[in-house]
């Protein structure tokens, strides 16, 4: 959380490049900022010291920006192109009234009006077309989620296509002397057994290796991926240090365990061919 | 001995008369009914006043040790038992033979809000479990929690709601200082203070999964002088290993005393984990007091708490639990402790001694079996689990309620219940207040008005729909005035997660009003909402469909409702 807080006060003072065209290259700086932005539109300068809708704090800070062209948003936001936001911005004297700008934001008040704070913003002097933004828009994202992909198959132990055999409960062992816990959010933990298809990074084909996740569809669990005997997925996996028992039993023997718990941890079979470009690369 | 069976002989014989006033003419009916209420009632009050006699002298006894044979002992035990039997069948009879009259309508409007802000129109995730906090001295400013995932902003926090036009319009603003979704979090406004924003603490729960369970489950207490300004709260105190916080505060002598109820696995193994974490300053300090003096092996997730004005707080948990075989469900005591000066003193919540053991802790209700499936949806998608309730009325610190759930072995799958204390929780009804042993129901929340009059708020699993209903009654339930907020279909939408609609809602007493939260299926029906609806997300009532800013149909799901509900007088 610090670490997120500190991108996002490094980011907030990125000043980016006053003009682009959709060729040109695309800087580290714009690559975070675009991924740390929940919202991203380009728009211009109305009010300045003012507000959109009246449940947001009005300040020096505020300006209502209109939108021009929306380049990124949540699914759950309803905003549309032509109509006001608030803008919460760190430096006011860099947006007079008229000003054309993309603004990289993330969101802050939403009620009958939105409201985004400023991140990062570029200034633009001279307008693209609608198509040509979108398609730098485009290039950005497919970086980040190449970006994305890179670290978890550089940080993963094994990466494997593999088919789930079994599903069995574990819980820790005996010599385990913590306590039993009264609690909804308990994981449920169960135990995965794969059988190798294809080793792609740190495993060997048909080895068998137990991948440990959490059953519970509690609030605190449900993101975390499932299973089901027969199904067959690419696993980017670590080694669990998380339950406490390093050790899973399959095969009569003790191999080391693995954990998912994030949904990027799985993807389809269909993503090996990316995988194995990043492995190469 | 006597005199209680000579009583149960009389019960009996008044029942005899109704029966046989039953099958000769209307007039004799009423005018035997009449009599017999009459009767009833008085030999009631009769007995509850042995009763506390009898509790009294069982309590002698077991202060002053040897002053009382083993006989003697027994024998108080068994008059108590016996009374309470025959206080809880003259109930049971009273309620057939009296059938009372119901209260007048509330005067005023009823307001039931969908809390989906206009612009979050195209959100369909389960919003389930609310929480309300309302600012006492300006009631228009509230702010609401939910399991409402941060999906609509790309940094840390989780969202929070707030209004500050007595629950007209909702905001979401993402200020509770969680990474992306809380597993539990309630909050709240201390009552009778002047923050002129109002004060705002959330006990907020985050789940870190990369950390083993339950170091996992982290507690933050987090405040903000101003709920209304965007600003992420400020956390004052965290720790890992704790469940199922619930924050109440209250500004005594201009001292924000700050308690939630947690409970906290960082207690020694297999021993009690109902705590109470107090703070005297507003929060910039806390000291944890574990609540269970009896060698419990485990105590259920839910720690509730109430406060009253002049420093009194009851604390109610659940203790003793006792997995059956399978696992699947438990035997445990309903228990209250009391502190009259808030916890402030050397050895809190010592005030309530149970008489069978002397120890902290009046046992309210011993061995009762709860369902403990809290991975299995199973009434109407619901997981099933613990549900606790504790409320004290405002003028009168001697007077409270508790409601619980429990499986109450006559083929339901989760029953509530309400039992009363008017002596400051040293004894409770033996039995279930009139008209409150409510079948199939969950989410069970008590209030109590101004005036005395008790509010309850339950969702009730009923022809595959979710009823939420607020009873309130003048006289502990024996006569009261019934009002749905909503009735949806129970099989729609399909789960997410769980809980589905939530392991608890929300009601407060502000002034003439209750308000409180729950979450319901949001198909803009208005026969799903009898008491008539708002919602500010987009949605087409007479197609009974949500709408995108295109008018596209968008997913039903389920959805945060505030309500107010004028107080009967």
């Amino acid at each position: 959380m610090v670490t997120s807080y500190l991108i996002r006060e490094v980011l907030c003072t990125v000043m980016l490049a006053t003009a682009v065209t959709a060729s040109q290259e695309i800087t580290d700086d714009a690559i975070a900022v675009s991924k740390q932005s929940s919202i991203i539109f380009l728009g211009t300068v109305q009010l300045q010291g003012e507000t959109s809708f009246a449940d947001v704090p009005k300040s020096t800070y505020t300006i209502v920006v209109r939108v021009d062209l929306i380049l990124k948003k949540p699914t759950a936001v309803m905003l549309r192109e032509g109509e006001n936001v608030t803008v919460l911005v760190k430096d006011p004297a860099k947006f007079p009234r008229g000003a054309h700008a993309k603004f990289y934001t993330d969101g802050w008040i939403f009620g009958s009006g939105v409201s985004v704070k400023e991140l990062g913003h570029e200034i633009r002097e001279t307008i693209l077309a609608a198509n040509e933004e979108r398609i730098l828009s485009e290039r950005i994202n497919r970086q980040i989620e190449d970006q994305d992909l890179r670290s978890r198959v550089n940080s993963a132990d094994i990466i494997v296509v593999a088919q789930v055999l079994e599903i069995r409960p574990w819980a820790a062992p005996s010599s385990d002397t913590r306590r039993r816990y009264i609690s909804e959010h308990d994981p449920q933990w169960q135990e995965a057994v794969l059988e190798i298809q294809e080793a792609l990074k740190g495993a060997e084909s048909h080895l068998k290796i137990v991948l440990r996740f959490a059953s519970s569809y509690d609030v605190a669990w449900v993101n975390s991926p499932k299973f089901k005997p027969g199904e067959q997925r690419l696993f980017l996996l670590a080694k669990d240090h998380i339950t406490g028992e390093p050790k899973a039993l399959v095969s009569g023997s003790q191999p080391d365990a693995y954990i998912a718990l994030d949904p990027g941890d799985v993807l389809s079979i269909t993503d090996a061919p990316r995988v194995r470009a990043r492995l190469t690369n | 001995m006597r005199r209680t069976m000579t009583m149960r002989i009389v019960s009996h014989t008044l029942s005899l008369l109704i029966v046989v006033s039953s099958v000769t003419t209307p007039s004799t009916i009423l005018q035997a009914q009449a009599r017999t209420c009459v009767a009833i009632r008085a030999e009631i009050s009769r007995l509850e006043a042995s009763l506390a006699i009898e509790i009294g002298s069982l309590q002698n006894c077991t202060n002053h040790l040897g002053s009382c044979s083993p006989g003697v002992i027994t024998g108080f035990q068994n008059a108590i038992a016996l009374d309470q039997s025959e206080i809880a069948a003259d109930r049971r009879e009273l309620e057939i033979a009296c059938p009372p009259p119901v209260p007048p309508r509330p005067s005023g409007q009823i307001k039931v809000v969908n809390l989906i802000p206009a612009r979050l129109s195209l959100e369909t995730y389960q919003d389930s479990e609310p929480f309300l906090a309302v600012q006492t001295d300006n009631p228009r400013i509230m702010v609401a929690s939910a399991h409402t995932p941060n999906n609509v902003f790309s940094t840390g926090n989780a969202p929070i709601y707030f209004s500050n036009d007595g629950g007209d319009t909702w905001n979401l603003e993402n200020t509770l200082p969680v990474e992306q979704i809380t597993c539990d979090v309630t909050v709240a406004i201390p009552t009778g203070q002047n923050h002129a924003q109002g004060d705002t603490h959330a006990a907020a729960l985050g789940c870190n999964y990369n950390l083993p369970f339950p170091d996992s489950s982290t507690l933050y207490e987090a405040e903000t002088a101003n709920p209304l300004s965007g600003m992420t709260m400020s956390i004052q105190s965290s720790r890992g290993k704790i469940d199922q916080p619930f924050v109440q505060a209250r500004t005594i002598s201009n001292e924000d005393r700050i308690y939630v109820g947690v409970n906290d696995f960082n207690r020694p193994k297999t021993g009690p984990t109902a705590t109470l974490d107090v703070s005297f300053d507003g929060g910039v300090t806390f000291k944890s007091i574990s609540l269970d003096k009896r060698k419990t092996p485990y105590n259920a997730p839910p720690v509730r708490l109430a406060t009253a004005a002049d420093k009194t707080v009851y604390v109610a948990f659940f203790g003793d639990w006792q997995f059956q075989p399978g696992g699947t469900s438990a035997t445990l005591d309903l228990v209250v402790v009391r502190d009259d000066v808030g916890g402030n003193e050397a050895n809190p919540f010592q005030a309530l001694k149970d008489p069978f053991d002397n120890l902290a802790g009046r046992m309210v209700v011993r061995k009762l079996t709860i369902p403990w499936k809290p991975t299995v949806p199973t009434m109407g998608q619901e997981r099933i689990g613990a549900n606790l309730s504790l409320a004290v009325n405002p003028n009168n610190s001697s007077d409270v309620y508790i409601g619980w759930g429990d499986q109450a072995g006559d083929g339901n799958i989760y029953t509530l219940h309400v039992r009363r204390s008017t002596d400051r929780g040293v004894t409770w009804s033996s039995s279930d207040l009139p008209n409150t042993t409510l079948r199939n129901a969950i989410n069970i929340a008590i209030a109590v008005a101004d005036n005395g009059v008790v509010g309850l708020l339950y969702q009730q699993f009923t022809n595959d729909r979710w009823v939420t209903h607020l009873v309130q009654s003048q006289n502990a339930f024996t006569t009261f005035r019934d009002t749905i907020l909503a009735t949806v279909p129970a099989s729609e939408p399909t789960l997410v997660a769980l809980p589905y609609l939530g392991d608890y809602d929300c009601l407060s007493s502000i002034g003439n009003e209750f308000r409180g939260v729950f979450s319901a299926n949001n198909t803009p029906d208005l026969a799903n909402f009898p008491s008539g609806v708002k919602y500010q997300r987009s949605a087409d009532f007479n197609k009974r469909i949500l709408t995108d800013e295109h008018g596209n149909s968008v997913p039903i799901s389920i959805d945060p409702f505030y309500f107010s509900v004028p107080v009967i007088p």
